[in-house]
């Protein structure tokens, strides 16, 4: 688990144990301190014992050197001297007797002295505190079991010597052979060079020996004193000097120091003494005060052990109790943002993620509510638009809950609607569908309108009703006039055609107050754009109410020239009767000037012409002239006044036609081959139709008509749909044109037909059809 | 988890730690690793239990409780040899079996028993027990100051020691102070030891000059000259200024007369500034100018003097008997001839008694005093009265049976341990360890490795009578005061003269000038002194 790089419960954890690294250093540096200090205060300890150490031993040897100078000073020791051992005379030996209670007297003065005795050069004789001895006696006696060699005793003896103390062994008083500590001197002090007798005080070492046993830190340590020829005067426990430490070696080392001797480390402390130029050394294995370290070492460990324990346990209780929170608020967004980490201690990067995710959920959530709102909202202005709501205190309040401030009572209404984007979607092919493309082309509308409005501070709210787009404007009531909003329409007109090719009609209501008079607004712009459905001519892109407003009841009256119509077409005088035809239209809607709703009833009375027309002549024309070229549905299908003269006019073609192709029903049989073939070659031509086939054959519209179908088995127009669909569906598997071009390649007008007549064969749109 | 409980978990923790810290201290307190206990001061005893007190003849100490003494004594010299401490003593050890009291032994060092006693006087840091002990004013004195305690009241406890007293007048005079004061126990031997100091000659210098053992002083001088003849070079080695003069008066007993101060008849008198003290130096010098006498006898080194015994430049003089035994056995595996023979003390002429000898008291010494810091003196004095029991006794003359002694025929006889060690210890030095050689109890002076020779010393070195000897008197503070002072200026004049006639540095002629000024040095009142505390001594039987 903590192989997990930014392991969350890993790195608290790591952190709150490394705070460990501080007391543990602490403690280490105490016990190394401890240590050190330990090892100074032995040092002193050993310092201080051997200073007390010398100081008895100087002492004594100052006692010693007093008590030297008094023998030298007695004359009788002098006289002695002289004396030969083999001829005394008494008074001689009384001398000597006397003498001899003399250093009795001196020996018994000084607790520290064994035995001292002179020995007389030229004399054969040793006086001592015991009495008299020939030499060899004394030797023999007090010497020889020490195992020093007569001679070498005799000449140590014989030589001058000034003032030294050595280690000396012999009898001593209790008959015992002990190592002691002598002092030696020629006699007399002041003609050494020419001495005639030595002087030795043998001194009793007991008193330092006990001193020594009383030190019990010494047990394990070594004690001595050793003079510069590394003999050791005195020792604790007989110790013999170890190799490493020698007279020389001690010169050159510091007053404490650390060595190796016989694999133990040991502490060294000395010092030297100027009067006997002896070194006073105390040697202790390290390890023996490293015991009383051990104890502190010990807590030391225990400390450091118990400081890892405790600090680990609390590290661990702190960890889960900080890092559990942490995990259920992690799992608890994890199960609503679906996204629990999988890993078993998360990372900090697993939080980062919950809260990228939690906010980019809130952003999500905080979108879909500004669209709600927005799709709410427009609902609403649809539902006002179109007059649902009336509640002027319902719409104030629901205003405000958009957070749309109206800025005055002045409203108008303005509807897009496309008529053409095919540059646009041809364009875009590759990225939208049509219905795709539609909707970015509302979106652009929408954006621009919207902008251009609030750019003339006012408001413009666009909403979608059915297939146009609807814009309700709430005009800045410093401009009454609303000329701008014309403008506006202009320049998006203008603007969608050029940037996009994309063009569109605007219709402008008039600017209406209050709110309830919305609705109005609203009906008054559906009147303007439905204008441009009746009229024939030239309809700007651009239509406001105001300009269509017309209110004249100017009927032309065109009784007379719907006689005439009938009379044309009973009499078979097809070309007439069209012209007849074409001239009502031309008249009643060539010019926008009459009211929408007038040009309704016009064109009402228009069809009601034609039908009566087609009812006329029905008879003559034969029963296939109504199944063949559907002539009422067609009429009825019609959607403007363009269309309808267009299908006006060829429905009189059919008839024509058919009325003279009844004459010819013995028509040649490779007639509908031609025709086939006629068409085949000119589906191209925007202008093949039934009446254009007719015209080129040569025979009447519903003749043709009547002849294809009833040779064919197929309504010759459906049969020139089906061929220009059929080219076109082969265009369209090549799949390099767009449906504008492929509806002008098989001779379509529009785009907008041709989409239509595809539908209505195929049932399916061509861009659904290309998408398959 | 609450935080209640990680507290709980922390607090659990801390005292998990201290608990071990303190489990740990017991590493600090390193115990000493020192052998020395004897360098304590004197222990409490605990109670004891009640013990029954027989009054019959035979009565032996029962185990008391923990009782621990503290004994202060002076390490006999011979004794350094073979011990560190009297603990050591395998007879003590078996005192502290039987009786259960513990001791414990403090030794002075060597040279240094009267510094340390008067120390521990002054300082009143007393153990419960001294032995040796010495007080200026003398025992009354002692228990006057608080020092001892007399033990005349709790004598009930010691019937053993009571009995020993009363059996024989001189015992019991020697035993007590001149108030009365039952005040220490002593080294009783209730018969009198014969004298263990005498003349030593070499036998076999004898018996091959054909010489008989010298019984006068002419025999002496005969003697004397034979061996100077023979070549040897110290025919007699005697220092008159030494102990052994003072102790055996041979020679000058001769004379009629004791060394020093004697008791002729009841009157005390000062032996140099009698007639016969004369005739005794006149003798000596003679002697001394013949060479018959050590030319060296008052400087010759003690150990030299011993080296010369055994290598044969000395072929006469005094000393104790355990000495035959030494020398022959350090002399025999050079010299097989080396022979010793105990001389009697010569008379002037045949046929006549000497009246100064070694003489042995009943009470050899070694005053044993129970000090007022003991707090149990009662069981002290039970505990001493076992030393002068029958069982007590033979523990202490004969040590351990199997050990030291075994009976043959009834009678104790000493082991080979003691008697033919194998580390070749002498017997003088193992009595030490397997007995106790002096100390406050019933000694049979028997109980020693008695050879023939000895034997034989004591009969022949007991022939001479020991009236003359002044029994063990005691004097009162003034009086030693005064006496010391008088007689310090004496002695001193006399060791300094004496020997100036003998070396014949002066002549005789001038002696009576040297007794003269002896008389002017207030001798009488010495005497007289002397004379007080006899009197009183009479008076103590």
């Amino acid at each position: 688990m903590f192989k997990d790089k930014g392991n969350i419960y890993f790195s608290w954890f790591l952190s709150y144990i490394l705070i460990l690294i501080i007391p543990i250093v602490l403690i280490l540096v105490s016990y190394m301190l401890s240590v050190s200090v330990i090892e100074k205060e032995i040092n002193k300890t050993h310092a201080a014992s051997l200073q007390q150490l010398n100081e008895m031993m100087e002492s004594t040897f100052s006692d010693i050197q007093n008590l030297a100078i008094e023998v030298s000073w007695n004359d009788k020791s002098r006289s002695i001297s002289r004396y030969s051992a083999q001829n005394l005379s008494s008074v001689q030996r009384l001398n000597i007797a006397n003498f001899i209670k003399n250093l009795k007297t001196l020996k018994l003065a000084n607790n520290d002295i064994d035995s001292l005795f002179i020995y007389y050069k030229y004399n054969d004789f040793v006086l001592s505190n015991n009495g008299m001895c020939h030499v060899k006696d004394y030797y023999n006696i007090y010497v020889e079991s020490s195992g020093v060699v007569y001679e070498d005793w005799i000449n140590m003896l014989n030589r001058s010597q000034q003032n030294k103390f050595m280690p000396y062994e012999a009898i001593n008083n209790k008959g015992q052979l002990k190592q002691l500590i002598a002092y030696i001197r020629s006699l007399p002090f002041e003609k050494y060079t020419e001495s005639d007798a030595t002087l030795m005080i043998l001194l009793d070492m007991d008193a330092v020996y006990s001193w020594l046993d009383e030190m019990d830190w010494l047990d394990k340590g070594n004690i001595y004193i050793i003079d510069s020829n590394n003999s050791v005067i005195i020792s604790n426990n007989n110790a013999s000097l170890p190799e490493e430490i020698n007279f020389d070696v001690l010169n050159q080392r510091e007053d404490s120091f650390h060595l190796t001797v016989d694999g133990q480390e040991v502490l060294v402390s000395h010092i030297h003494s100027k009067v006997t130029d002896w070194k006073y050394v105390v040697m202790m294995p390290t390890e023996v005060y490293l015991e009383k370290a051990r104890f502190i070492r010990n807590v030391m460990i225990g400390s450091i052990f118990c400081c890892l324990l405790a600090g680990g346990i609390l590290s661990w209780v702190f960890t889960n109790r900080n890092y559990q929170p942490i995990r259920q608020i992690v799992n608890t967004v994890g199960t609503i943002t679906g996204n629990t980490p999988d890993n078993k201690y998360i990372t900090y990067r697993d939080i980062e993620k919950t809260i990228d995710t939690m906010i980019e959920k809130d952003q999500f959530l905080q979108n879909r509510l500004e669209k709600q709102n927005k799709i709410l909202q427009k609902h609403f202005i649809n539902r006002l638009i179109t007059g649902q709501i009336s509640d002027p205190n319902y719409i104030q309040s629901t205003f405000e809950n958009y957070n749309i401030n109206l800025k005055s009572h002045l409203f108008a209404v303005l509807l897009f609607y496309i008529e053409d984007f095919s540059a646009f979607y041809n364009k875009n092919e590759e990225h939208f569908n049509a219905d795709e493309s539609i909707e970015m082309v509302r979106f652009i509308i929408t954006n621009i309108v919207e902008e251009l409005i609030n750019s003339k501070e006012s408001q413009g709210l666009m909403i979608e009703i059915e297939d146009m787009l609807v814009c309700l404007v709430n005009i800045d009531s410093a401009d009454l006039d609303g000329d701008w909003i014309s403008e506006v329409a202009h320049t998006a007109q203008l603007f969608m055609k050029d940037k996009f090719g994309i063009i569109i009609s605007v219709s402008i209501s008039s600017i209406v107050e209050d709110i309830e008079n919305i609705n109005s607004a609203y009906q008054e712009a559906i009147e303007a754009m439905e204008y441009k459905k009746f009229t024939i001519g030239e309809v700007p892109r651009v239509i406001k109410y105001d300009s269509i407003k017309g209110d004249s009841f100017n009927i032309s009256n065109t009784a007379r020239k719907e006689e005439k119509f009938i009379n044309c077409i009973k009499a078979g005088n097809y070309e007439e009767a069209k012209d007849i035809f074409n001239s009502i239209i031309k008249n009643n809607f060539y010019k926008p000037s009459e009211s929408v709703k007038l040009m309704k009833f016009q064109m009402y009375g228009l069809i009601n012409i034609l039908i009566n027309a087609i009812r006329e002549i029905s008879a003559t024309l034969g029963e296939k002239f109504i199944e063949e070229t559907k002539p009422f549905e067609r009429l009825l299908a019609c959607e403007d006044v363009k269309e309808f003269q267009q299908v006006a006019n060829s429905i009189l073609e059919d008839m024509h036609s058919y009325a003279d192709k009844e004459k010819q029903l013995e028509d040649k049989e490779d007639l509908k081959a031609a025709i086939i073939k006629y068409i085949h070659e000119n589906y191209a031509d925007m202008n093949l139709n039934v009446s254009s086939v007719a015209q080129h054959f040569d025979v009447s519209l519903p003749y043709i008509s009547k002849y294809f179908k009833k040779h064919h088995g197929v309504n010759l127009l459906d049969f020139i749909h089906s061929v220009r669909i059929e080219k076109a569906k082969a265009l369209m598997r090549e799949g390099n044109y767009t449906v504008e071009e492929i509806a002008h390649k098989v001779g379509y007008y529009s785009s907008i037909s041709f989409i239509r007549s595809f539908k209505k064969y195929e049932k399916i749109t061509p861009g659904q059809y290309m998408n398959l | 988890m609450s935080s209640k409980k990680i507290l709980c978990l922390f607090l659990s923790i801390l005292m998990l730690i201290s608990l071990t810290v303190a489990c740990g201290q017991n590493n600090t307190g390193n115990t000493s690793n020192d052998a020395n206990t004897e360098t304590t001061d004197s222990n409490n005893t605990t109670n004891n239990t009640n013990d029954a007190n027989d009054s019959s003849d035979d009565v032996t100490e029962t185990k008391t409780g923990d009782v621990t003494f503290t004994y202060w004594v002076p390490m006999h010299s011979q004794a350094v040899k073979i011990l560190e401490n009297y603990g050591e003593n395998e007879i003590y050890k078996k005192l502290e079996e039987i009786t259960g009291v513990k001791i414990e032994f403090l030794h002075p060092a060597s040279g240094q028993e009267t510094e340390q006693l008067n120390l521990m006087i002054a300082s009143k840091d007393l153990p419960d027990i001294i032995e040796s002990f010495s007080y200026t004013g003398g025992l009354d004195k002692a228990i006057e100051d608080n020092v001892i305690i007399s033990l005349n009241d709790l004598m009930e406890h010691a019937p053993n020691y009571q009995k020993l007293r009363e059996s024989h007048e001189d015992i019991a005079a020697e035993t007590m102070t001149d108030n009365g004061n039952i005040a220490a126990f002593y080294c009783i031997q209730n018969v009198e030891e014969p004298p263990w100091l005498g003349g030593m000659i070499r036998k076999d210098y004898l018996d091959e000059l054909g010489l008989d053992i010298p019984k006068t002083i002419a025999d002496w001088e005969n003697v004397l000259k034979a061996f100077k003849d023979k070549g040897i070079e110290v025919p007699l080695h005697y220092n008159i200024d030494s102990w052994q003069f003072t102790s055996s008066g041979l020679f000058v007993s001769a004379y009629g007369i004791g060394p020093e101060f004697y008791n002729d008849n009841g009157q005390v008198k000062f032996g140099p500034i009698e007639p016969g003290y004369k005739d005794f130096i006149t003798l000596m010098a003679k002697w001394y100018e013949e060479g018959l006498l050590d030319q060296d006898f008052a400087s010759r080194d003690g150990n030299n003097t011993e080296s010369m015994i055994l290598n044969g430049d000395i072929a006469a003089w005094a000393g104790a008997y355990e000495s035959f035994d030494y020398y022959e056995n350090l002399a025999k595996p050079n010299n097989p001839d080396f022979k010793l023979a105990p001389v009697p003390s010569p008379s002037l002429n045949e046929g006549e008694t000497v009246e100064f000898r070694q003489k042995n008291y009943f009470n050899k010494g070694t005053t044993a005093v129970i000090t007022t810091a003991c707090e149990n003196p009662e069981e002290a004095v039970k505990w001493f009265d076992y030393h002068y029991s029958d069982e007590g006794s033979m523990l202490f003359n004969w040590g351990i049976e199997g050990v030291s002694y075994e009976m043959v025929d009834g009678e104790p006889k000493f082991t080979d341990l003691m008697t033919n060690n194998p580390d070749g210890l002498s017997y003088i030095t193992l009595a030490h360890k397997y007995k106790l050689h002096m100390g406050p109890y019933l000694r049979d002076y028997e109980a020693f490795v008695m050879t023939d020779t000895i034997y034989e010393a004591m009969d022949v070195w007991g022939e001479a009578g020991s009236a003359q000897v002044i029994p063990m008197i005691t004097m009162t503070l003034e009086e030693n005061k005064e006496y010391s002072s008088i007689m310090s200026d004496i002695n001193t004049y006399i060791q300094e003269n004496r020997i100036k006639f003998i070396m014949g540095i002066e002549p005789m002629e001038n002696f009576d000038k040297f007794v003269e000024q002896i008389k002017s040095m207030n001798i009488e009142r010495a005497i007289a002194i002397q004379q007080a505390a006899l009197d009183r001594y009479m008076s103590r039987k």
